[in-house]
Parts: structure tokens; C-alpha cells; sequence
């Protein structure tokens, strides 16, 4: 072991992540070095003061029974909400706290015209706040009709699975949670090329993540496309490219077929609309007679799914005007300037994330009426 | 001739107790959330809620934590059905949890929206504990780092994680958690000199 490789396993010999071979290793080439030596009692007294600072401030226990309590309460009273209007009440409190300081105090009011202004935009805040998760409860219907519709056949009909696992990844989207790691998927595809100083291999599993292997290490993405943006030097180096099911390196290449690309495409979360007109037209083609008569088919749902992606709902959420206007009168001048800077880079991200929903709610709506013509076929 | 003491660089897991007031193994509080019954997600609660608390007032301040350990709640109790056991229940709670910080960080929450006045005097939560200068620069330098270091170096340090639950949590390779980690505490030290120089 050099003093350099010493260096790079100094970290995690002190979190104790090496194995007792390379830790012995170790130990070996500490024995005969000095520098080495000083830089690791020195790491672990670094190492000791970061966990020291990370624990030092430990939260109020008074402020943790409350939020458990809150907790406790919300999940007894009622099925959980996106956005509990426990947060828009607080939200209210603390602006109308905020409002009695800064009247105690004597701030210079804000002109009539800025309070207005604000005040408008508050109120369309709320809207779109009250539009969102109209939007989102849209899709979590479309979704559930969706899993409804295919119930029980995904084990006998491909269509079927593919709508069932779309509607999980869906789902998984709006929640915008992490999927969970994987831990003992198969491999589906690979690829192992000499050359270069030494074997280069990747590998796709069939959970959709990728392995590449190279003299200089292992890394891994969660998908073809994520290998090829996080990791493009090393995949101009050996020249790697493809898609989900659909490996290449070099001049070789390794593929499955169509349904075990959809499988891969539905699992990594590469799946879009296009393929799920791929997977109608599919489904299509088992059924009617003629290529005409498959794209008239398909023409139909696409023309269905547009004619129902209007939304349904606007929003069901009473705005209460009155008290947004009580508590931005009590503002000041300053503090209304504050609040419309903030309203405005908010307002851009509601905007933006409007239109995901909306996007997402196409998906949905299409997922939804083409699980009703499996259904009912 | 280096001679290193005992086993100190093995770190002893820390023990984290359980503070439910009836014992759940954790396949039966799996089962018991799932089958969607109240006892079930209150001894969940119970046994997971400070823990988190104290992971996400590290990691977002007291003002936050609260918010996003309800948030982290609500969306387990809604995920259940997609929770398959393949890693532990603590693991995942954690990767909600991460991912909630992480939309917080990004600004897209609301609870920001009311000033608060320019003096200092927070409105919302007590003033923190006094706690040592030196010791406050460092976790305040903490605060400075992006969340792909912040995260693991507060599992680890704080919550004691191993690099492969940290892994888990944030749905990376190992790999990826050790350079991190590495990379964070490099990091923090350039901080944390820079602001002593200053």
C-alpha cells in the first residue's frame, strides 16, 4: 500500500467500513509511516469534532412531544392530506403574529396600491395552491380507476402489467418519492469487451440500473439515459450508448425484445407517452385485422384522451379573502416589499409544478382509458 | 513502530431505543400500516418520530424539522402500499425524509412566506441552545454544504448509520456514499478555515 492509497482508506478505516483484510493492510504500511500515522490522528480528532458539533445542539423537547403529539392527532383524526390546513392555519398565525410586532413598533406603513397588489397575489397563490392538488386528486382517481380496470388480468394479459406498473411509477411521481432500492435483481443484458488495458463490461438488471466496469472502477445509474448524462466521459471513452434494453459498446451491442424492453422502460421510470402509444398500438395489433384498422384504432383512444384532458375541477377550496387582507394591512412597508418578492418566486415555482400536474394528469387520464378498452375487450 | 489502541476503529453502533409503549417487531408494524390500523401508525410514530426530528433539525434547523418529519409521516402513511420490506422500515423512512428536505431546500414549500422581523426575534421557535462557539461554527459551516454531502454526513455522524443503510436511504451505491462523506468532511474543513481566517 502507498501512502496515497493510505490516504484514500483513512476515512474508512475510522468509520469502520473496511473490511478486516485491507484494514490489515493498512495497519501493515501505518507500522512503517510516519506522515501517515500523524495524518490519521489528526483525521480522527477531525473526525471526532464533526460528530461532536453534529450532536451539540439537540432540538427543544418540548418542540419534539409537539410535533409527535401533531403527529399522533392528524393520523387519528382523518386520512392524511397533502397539504394539511393545520400548515395554512399556521402559516396564517405566524403572519398575523409578525403584523401585532410590527404595528407595536411603529414601522412606516405601506402605500394602499402595494397592499393590494400583494394582496391579489396572495389570493391567486391560494388558487393555484387550491388548483394543484384538485389536479393531483384527478389523478389519484384516474389511477385507482385504472388499476380497477385491470384488476386480476395482469398475470395472463402484457397490456394489463404494463398499466399496472405505469400507474405505480405514476403514483411514485406525484408523491416524489425515492423508489426503493433495489437488492437482488437479475441481470438482463450485458455487454464485455478486452481492450484498453483491460476488460471493460456493463450490465443492465432487470430493475433497469446499470453497472459499468472498467480497469479504473465500478460505477452504477439508475438508467440508461442517467448513465449517459452523469457519466458522458466515461461513456465517450468506451463509446457506450443505447437505450433501456438496448445496450451498446464499441461496435457491439445486446438487446430484449419488445416486451422485455417495456418491462425495462416501466421499471427504470424511462417510460413516457410515446411508448405507451407503442404499448396501445401493440395491444391493437393482437386484435384488429388490418394496419388501417390498427392506426384507426389508436387515432380513436388518442382523440378520447384528448377530448377528457380538459380538467374536470377547478378549485374547491373557498379562498378567505377577508383574513388575507387582515394580515397583509398589518405589514410594513418593508415587510409587503419582502413578501411580494417571495410571492413572485413561488408563484414561479406553483406555475412550474402546475404544470407537471398537468402533464401528469394527461398521462393518467390516458393510462386510465386505455385500462377501460382492455377492460372491456 | 505504530501501535494502534483496541478497536477503536471499528465504531460501536449506537444503540437507539424504541420508545413504543407496546413491543411491534417490525413485520408487524409493516403489516399494521398497511392493513391501514390507527395502533399501528402510532406506535410507528412512537418509535420513528424523534429520531427523524432529530436528523431533520440537524439537517434543515429547528424551524423546519417539525414540518418535515409531518410530511415525511403523511407520505408513508399514503406510500405503505408500495413499501415492498426489501430494506429496513427506518432506511426508508429516512429516504422520505431525505426527499422532503430536499423539496424544501428546492423552495417549493409555502411555510416560508411570512416575514419575520429583521431583529432576530423569532416568532416560531424558542432561540436554540447555547452551545460552544467553535462547535456552533462548525455545525453552522454544516449548513453551508449541498445536500448530497450534508445528508450522509449527518446520518453518519449524527445518526450513526453504516454506509450501506446510507446508501439505501439515498438510493446510491456505496461507492458513492464513501466519496461523499469524504468530500463532505474535506470540505467543511476548508469552511470552517476560511470563516476562522476571516
Amino acid at each position: 500500500m502507498t501512502c496515497s492509497d493510505a490516504r484514500e482508506a483513512m476515512d474508512a478505516l475510522l468509520d469502520g467500513e473496511l473490511t478486516a483484510a485491507e484494514e490489515t493492510e493498512f495497519r501493515v504500511h501505518l507500522d512503517a509511516c510516519g506522515d501517515c500515522e500523524r495524518e490519521l490522528a489528526e483525521l480522527r480528532e477531525w473526525h471526532g469534532t464533526i460528530g461532536e458539533a453534529l450532536s451539540a445542539e439537540a432540538p427543544d423537547p418540548a418542540a419534539v412531544a409537539e410535533s409527535r403529539r401533531g403527529i399522533l392527532e392528524a393520523l387519528g383524526a382523518s386520512p392524511p392530506r397533502r397539504v394539511p390546513l393545520a400548515r395554512l392555519a399556521a402559516l396564517l398565525a405566524i403572519g398575523l403574529s409578525v403584523g401585532v410586532v410590527a404595528s407595536a413598533v411603529g414601522f412606516s406603513r405601506p402605500p394602499e396600491a402595494q397592499v393590494a397588489r400583494l394582496v391579489e397575489g396572495l389570493k391567486q397563490q391560494e388558487q393555484r395552491d387550491a388548483q394543484l392538488r384538485a389536479v393531483h386528486q384527478e389523478i389519484e382517481q384516474d389511477l385507482a380507476e385504472a388499476r380497477h380496470a385491470v384488476a386480476g388480468r395482469a398475470d395472463r394479459d402484457p397490456a394489463a402489467r404494463a398499466i399496472e406498473v405505469a400507474t405505480t411509477n405514476l403514483s411514485r411521481r406525484l408523491l416524489q418519492d425515492p423508489p426503493e432500492p433495489e437488492s437482488s435483481a437479475a441481470e438482463v443484458l450485458s455487454i464485455t469487451r478486452n481492450g484498453d488495458g483491460g476488460t471493460v463490461s456493463i450490465v443492465q438488471k432487470d430493475d433497469g440500473r446499470i453497472r459499468v466496469q472498467t480497469p479504473l472502477g465500478t460505477i452504477e445509474a439508475r438508467n440508461m439515459p442517467d448513465l449517459l448524462v452523469r457519466y458522458p466521459d466515461l461513456c465517450r471513452r468506451y463509446s457506450i450508448g443505447g437505450s433501456d434494453g438496448r445496450l451498446q459498446m464499441a461496435d457491439s451491442s445486446a438487446g430484449v425484445d419488445w416486451r422485455g424492453r417495456l418491462d425495462l422502460l416501466l421499471r427504470s421510470g424511462t417510460w413516457d407517452e410515446t411508448l405507451q402509444w407503442e404499448a396501445y398500438r401493440g395491444w391493437v395489433a393482437g386484435r384488429a385485422a388490418d394496419a388501417k384498422d390498427i392506426e384507426r384504432r389508436l387515432k380513436a383512444h388518442q382523440e378520447r384522451c384528448r377530448a377528457s384532458g380538459e380538467p374536470r375541477v377547478e378549485s374547491s377550496l373557498a379562498i378567505d379573502a377577508e383574513s388575507i387582507l387582515r394580515r397583509v394591512k398589518a405589514f410594513t412597508r418593508e415587510e409587503v416589499r419582502r413578501s411580494q418578492d417571495r410571492l413572485a418566486a413561488e408563484m414561479k415555482q406553483l406555475d412550474g409544478r402546475l404544470k407537471e400536474a398537468a402533464d401528469l394528469r394527461a398521462r393518467a387520464r390516458g393510462l386510465r382509458i386505455f385500462a377501460e378498452d382492455i377492460g372491456h375487450d | 513502530m505504530t501501535t494502534i489502541a483496541g478497536p477503536i476503529l471499528r465504531k460501536e453502533p449506537r444503540s437507539r431505543p424504541m420508545t413504543t409503549e407496546r413491543p411491534w417487531n417490525e413485520a408487524d408494524l409493516i403489516a399494521g400500516c398497511r392493513a391501514g390500523r390507527r395502533d399501528a401508525f402510532e406506535a410507528l410514530v412512537l418509535a420513528y418520530h424523534d429520531r427523524l426530528h432529530r436528523i431533520a433539525s440537524t439537517m434543515a434547523g429547528a424551524d423546519a424539522a417539525a414540518d418535515l418529519v409531518q410530511e415525511t409521516f403523511l407520505a408513508a402513511v399514503e406510500g405503505f402500499a408500495r413499501f415492498r420490506g426489501d430494506s429496513q422500515l427506518a432506511t426508508w423512512l429516512i429516504s422520505i425524509l431525505r426527499n422532503r428536505f430536499c423539496l424544501y431546500l428546492r423552495g417549493q414549500k409555502k411555510w416560508k412566506l411570512a416575514p419575520l422581523p429583521d431583529d432576530g426575534a423569532r416568532l416560531s421557535s424558542p432561540e436554540p441552545r447555547p452551545v460552544e462557539r467553535d462547535l456552533r461554527g462548525i455545525l453552522d459551516q454544516a449548513k453551508e454544504l449541498s445536500e448530497e454531502l450534508r445528508t450522509p454526513l449527518v446520518l453518519f455522524h449524527l445518526d450513526g448509520m453504516s454506509y450501506a443503510d446510507i446508501a439505501k436511504s439515498m438510493n446510491c451505491p456505496i461507492g458513492t456514499v464513501r466519496s461523499r462523506l469524504f468530500e463532505a468532511r474535506d470540505r467543511l474543513k476548508r469552511l470552517v478555515l476560511k470563516a476562522e481566517n476571516r
